[in-house]
């Protein structure tokens, strides 16, 4: 429950196994937040009715009012027990239209009102993988956060009013202390996200994740064979260990994510891995933009797709097909120059193995080191969230005039890495928009053409 | 006094994005002005 400075108050509440969140304003996230924190009873709740609602019989009027809300967090899962499996499926496969997206219109409503409300923490950059295009540093060893001290950072969060926490790494299932982390997680009621390869999940981090009802577990999948997947984690079996553990949360009731970062060698092939997401169950999600390092190297953009019939045959798919409202964007003619950089910053920040605090795990910008500097002077009192916040895309050079600029999935991050600018950006990043827009404005035009 | 819960239902792929975050984070303050 979050009371702003306006003395608005919100509530944020995930039912995790149907993939649903809702977001409770005002008085019903007032008479909300007296159910939850009695646990269920409702005395609380029909007091606050009671004493700040209008009613003909008070008593009744309230029970009604109460009544009809229980009905709907009922239908949302948030009260009663267990959940109806039937109707959490078909709206699990029926998907979202993903430009509808309630978490971000949450993440939003939090950026403007400045709540630290996301965290990536990265917990180690060792990993057991040696994929060919990993932006992390090319030497992994560093100091790690302790258990102690992960617990107590989260704490922190907690109490700042954090609610997603995103667990990564390099390979978070590499340190021995995984186990107490997800319980930590789990006391703190966070809407957990897991990025792992998964090939070293064991029948306990199984039972943990189960227990943890995470938001998501996202498992990058390079191709839909064994010999594909493997030539890009350059580990003989991974493949096999990954959809192995693929299967097994699914059986537990776990959303889980495939994702898919597209390289020259494995774009080709980018149907088959939706295929395969599609026969484990899983939901799919693939990304072009391949970044440099974090520290700079350069040897992952060569594996960026450069093939043009490759690019467009992407753009064509249904995940291009981008609206706003109702609206196509192909059909925008009007870019606002006003529009900001990116999320960075914005309602969450990233956290290092080491404790370096970021503004967004794409984003290699060091904010302050924790526990040095607590969280909330850095999300207090830091310069960069004004400062980089004030940045429009007017400001930058190249973006300033562009036509193209709906179609970028500008990433100020990756720009950063690859020249140590976020405000200039890789002629790869203007390629990639160049390249949507087209197919769009072709597609766009195929359509006019039938309709005549 | 009138009290609403809509849920909504999330969606943890089904688009292209930023794979090393939470999809979503990056759109804010992004394609609007």
């Amino acid at each position: 429950m979050y009371s702003l400075s306006n003395s608005e108050v919100v509530c944020v509440a995930y039912h995790t196994p149907s993939q649903s969140v809702v977001f409770l304003e005002g008085d019903s996230a007032e008479v909300w937040w007296r159910i939850y924190t009695a646990n269920g009873d409702c005395e609380p709740a029909l007091k606050y009715i009671r004493e700040n609602g209008t009613f003909d019989g008070a008593e009744e009027g309230s029970r009604a009012v109460l009544t009809g809300f229980l009905e709907d967090l009922r239908r949302s899962n948030l009260v009663g027990e267990g959940s109806d499996r039937a109707s959490i499926e078909s709206c699990v496969s029926n998907g979202t239209d993903p430009t509808q997206n309630p978490e971000l219109e949450i993440g939003q409503f939090m950026a403007d009102h400045h709540v630290l409300y996301s965290l990536v923490l990265e917990l180690t950059y060792r990993c057991n993988e040696r994929c060919i295009h990993c932006y992390l540093p090319s030497d992994t060893r560093t100091v790690e956060l302790t258990t102690l001290q992960i617990e107590s950072l989260l704490r922190e969060f907690a109490d700042l009013g954090g609610l997603q926490l995103q667990l990564t790494g390099g390979e978070l299932f590499v340190r021995k202390d995984i186990l107490e982390i997800l319980a930590i997680a789990k006391a703190h009621g966070f809407a957990t996200s897991i990025i792992s390869n998964l090939t070293l999940m064991n029948d306990s981090i199984l039972a943990a994740l189960a227990d943890l009802r995470p938001r998501s577990v996202g498992c990058s999948i390079y191709g839909a064979t064994a010999e594909l997947h493997d030539s890009i984690t350059t580990i003989k079996g991974s493949f096999d260990k990954s959809v192995r553990s693929l299967r097994a949360l699914r059986s537990a009731g776990i959303p889980v994510v495939i994702k898919s970062p597209l390289l020259r060698s494995t774009a080709p092939h980018w149907r088959e891995i939706e295929r395969l997401a599609q026969d484990l169950d899983c939901e799919y999600q693939f990304d072009l933009s391949i970044t440099a390092k974090n520290d700079g190297g350069l040897a992952p953009v060569s594996h960026r797709v450069e093939d043009s019939a490759a690019l467009k045959d992407i753009f064509a798919s249904r995940y291009y097909k981008l609206y706003a409202g109702e609206e196509p964007m192909s059909a925008l003619t009007s870019p606002s120059p006003d529009a900001g950089l990116c999320g960075a910053g914005a309602a969450g920040l990233c956290i290092s193995p080491d404790g370096t605090v970021r503004p967004c795990i794409g984003l290699n910008v060091p904010l302050g080191k924790w526990p040095e500097t607590t969280l909330s002077e850095i999300w207090r009192t830091s310069k960069f969230f004004s400062e980089f916040g004030a940045i429009r895309l007017r400001d930058i050079e190249e973006c300033r005039d562009c036509s193209d600029f709906v179609f970028c999935s500008r990433c100020p991050g990756a720009w950063h890495a690859e020249h140590g600018d976020f405000c200039k950006p890789t002629s790869y990043a203007c390629k990639l928009a160049h390249t949507w827009a087209d197919v769009q404005r072709g597609l766009a035009a195929s359509r006019k053409g039938e309709e005549r | 006094m009138k009290l609403t819960a809509k849920t909504k239902q999330y969606s943890l792929g089904k688009a292209c994005g930023c794979t090393k975050s939470l999809q979503g984070t990056c759109g804010i303050n992004y394609r609007a002005g």
